[in-house]
């Protein structure tokens, strides 16, 4: 059962690498056609679609915390902290950002 | 420059009297006394008009002042927000400098978040203690919109059996987060466990609703983890996908694994727990394999389930091998649209640990298994919060404990939270457990 498992676990590790392996490769390539900046920030956030998923989002592990608690530079650190850590796309990253920076 | 109703008026009045003016000649025959009453009902009139073109020029003046009052106090305001702003930048960009807890350097951008508590306790057993709680610094480090580097740091202080008091740090996790596309984070590093969402989300004090965690998700004897793994070291895709107005967040991770705590009681080798905090090294050569998956069907209903397999390593002198080792965890959040401010969250996770050959010591098969329920209802008006939360948890021996814990926070801001609550706690074990009266002041920088 131990030897099964092992394989199991070792081949799920390869494949998962690779995988991780092959998109980072994937972001390589863009980045020499466009900055690094505009391959993730290639849309421009949403003010009221922000507003809403602000609204939505935040509270569904913390206090919403005051837009005028950060300023802009911090709101862009913190926004993609919460990105990994809620799971949110890009986009909706970006649509709160910037409700967060326009309302601060 | 003349206003044009004064304009007006002169224009009139001038008229007039011009009119009256070449009709006098014409009336020269008529006598005297119509000549008068024609000149004192001139002049009456003239003095009205007098009259009301002063009223006129003042209440110009006046409206003039308020104009120029209210532009004045526009343009100030505004000049105070464009100031502000020039200042803030200035704070931030200039010189690649900031203040100490964020600024810029080149495209790098750096912020210190974190939380810190302190408390007290009272326990019906009459121990009661204050308590410095925790200091939890957050670095954030982050290139263009590229990578971010995280680190939390974790300091408290604890008396030990010998009743001195000693300090504790910890690294809680260290990650580089490769951001792939707007929809897969690569996290790699040392990362808090993504099954099941109290410790990964839920558990730094100025967030976690009551004082204590739920019974079972924390640490136990010898920093044994109880019934949800605490972290590992490896790495982890993670992401969001919109499904058209629904969403799904995952966590896909491969890691280091568990370590098996084992001790000697009266000359028997027990199996205390698993050490999940996340090994430096792989003891065993068996990575750990995990994942979340979150559904929100509507944006205020999120479900989860998690799931973590591996081989616990044991590192020791005593006759116990590596075992199977696998976790299991639902979860949810939701906050029903038809009553404001009220919050419902529950999770629920099993861990078993394989059974060992019969020549092992404590071969048996052993299990632990918690779940927790919680309501909290923010009243806005008066910045109180009322929680409820009830918890189960059974340990590896059979144990079953549960907690009624109610409380009372008070917000004196989102990130500053005043907690008053008591534990009610039952066990079917011998060893009894005392109920407790908890305070706790939480701030989230």
């Amino acid at each position: 059962m131990k030897i099964h498992l092992k394989k199991y676990t070792l081949s799920t590790s390869f494949a998962l690498l690779f995988l991780a392996l092959s998109a980072t490769l994937s972001l390589n390539a863009e980045s020499s056609d466009t900055s690094g900046a505009d391959v993730a920030q290639s849309t421009k956030g949403d003010f009221i679609r922000g507003a809403k998923l602000w609204a939505n989002t935040c509270v569904r592990c913390h206090n919403m915390r005051d837009p005028k608690d950060l300023t802009d530079e911090e709101w862009k650190v913190a926004t993609s902290h919460m990105k990994v850590r809620a799971g949110l796309t890009g986009q909706d990253t970006r649509d709160i950002l910037e409700f967060l920076q326009k309302s601060n | 420059m003349i206003h044009p109703l004064l304009r007006k008026t002169l224009k009139c009045i001038s008229t007039g009297l011009l009119v009256s003016l070449t009709t006098l000649p014409a009336t020269a025959q008529e006598d005297d006394t119509t000549l008068q009453k024609n000149y004192e009902k001139l002049q009456s009139q003239f003095e009205q008009l007098s009259g009301d073109m002063a009223k006129l020029q003042s209440q110009i003046k006046k409206q003039e002042s308020s104009l120029d009052r209210k532009i004045e106090d526009k343009l100030a305001a505004q000049e105070a927000v464009y100031v502000e702003r020039v200042e803030r930048l200035e704070a931030t960009q200039a010189g690649g400098g900031g203040s100490l807890l964020s600024g810029t350097s080149g495209n790098s951008f750096y912020h210190i978040a974190g939380y810190a508590d302190v408390g007290y306790t009272d326990a019906d057993d009459g121990v009661s203690s204050f308590n410095t709680g925790h200091f939890a610094p957050i670095f954030h480090y982050q290139y263009k919109e590229i990578l971010l580097l995280e680190a939390e740091l974790a300091f408290g202080s604890e008396t030990n059996e010998e009743g001195e008091t000693e300090t504790e740090t910890e690294l809680e996790y260290l990650t580089l987060d490769l951001f792939i596309n707007d929809y897969m984070t690569l996290v790699a590093g040392k990362f808090l466990s993504p099954i099941g969402q109290f410790q990964q989300n839920l558990h730094p004090s100025w967030i976690n609703k009551l004082a204590s965690m739920p019974i079972g998700f924390g640490a136990g004897h010898g920093g044994a983890s109880q019934a949800t793994p605490i972290g590992d070291v490896g790495v982890q895709l993670r992401g969001g996908i919109p499904v058209k107005d629904m969403r799904i967040n995952y966590a896909v991770f491969v890691g280091n694994g568990p370590r098996i705590i084992a001790e000697e009681h009266m000359g028997d080798v027990e199996i205390e727990g698993l050490d999940t905090s996340g090994t430096a090294s792989d003891l065993n050569g068996n990575k750990s394999v995990g994942s979340r998956l979150g559904f929100l069907p509507l944006p205020n209903l999120e479900i989860g389930v998690s799931a973590l397999t591996a081989s616990a390593a044991y590192v020791g002198d005593e006759m116990i091998s590596d075992r199977d080792y696998d976790v299991y965890g639902m979860d949810f959040y939701y906050a029903p649209g038809y009553i404001d401010n009220l919050t419902l969250r529950g999770e629920y996770v099993k861990t078993e640990l394989g059974a060992g050959s019969a020549s092992e010591e404590d071969a048996a098969k052993k299990t632990w298994e918690a779940w927790y329920l919680q309501a909290s209802y923010f009243m806005d008006q008066y910045k109180l919060e009322p929680v409820l939360r009830y918890g189960e948890y059974e340990d590896a021996h059979g144990e079953t404990k549960t907690q009624w814990a109610p409380g009372l926070n008070y917000r004196f801001s989102s990130n500053i939270i005043g907690k008053v609550g008591y534990e009610f706690n039952d066990t079917n074990g011998d060893e009894g457990v005392s109920d407790r009266f908890t305070l706790q002041l939480a701030y989230g920088f």
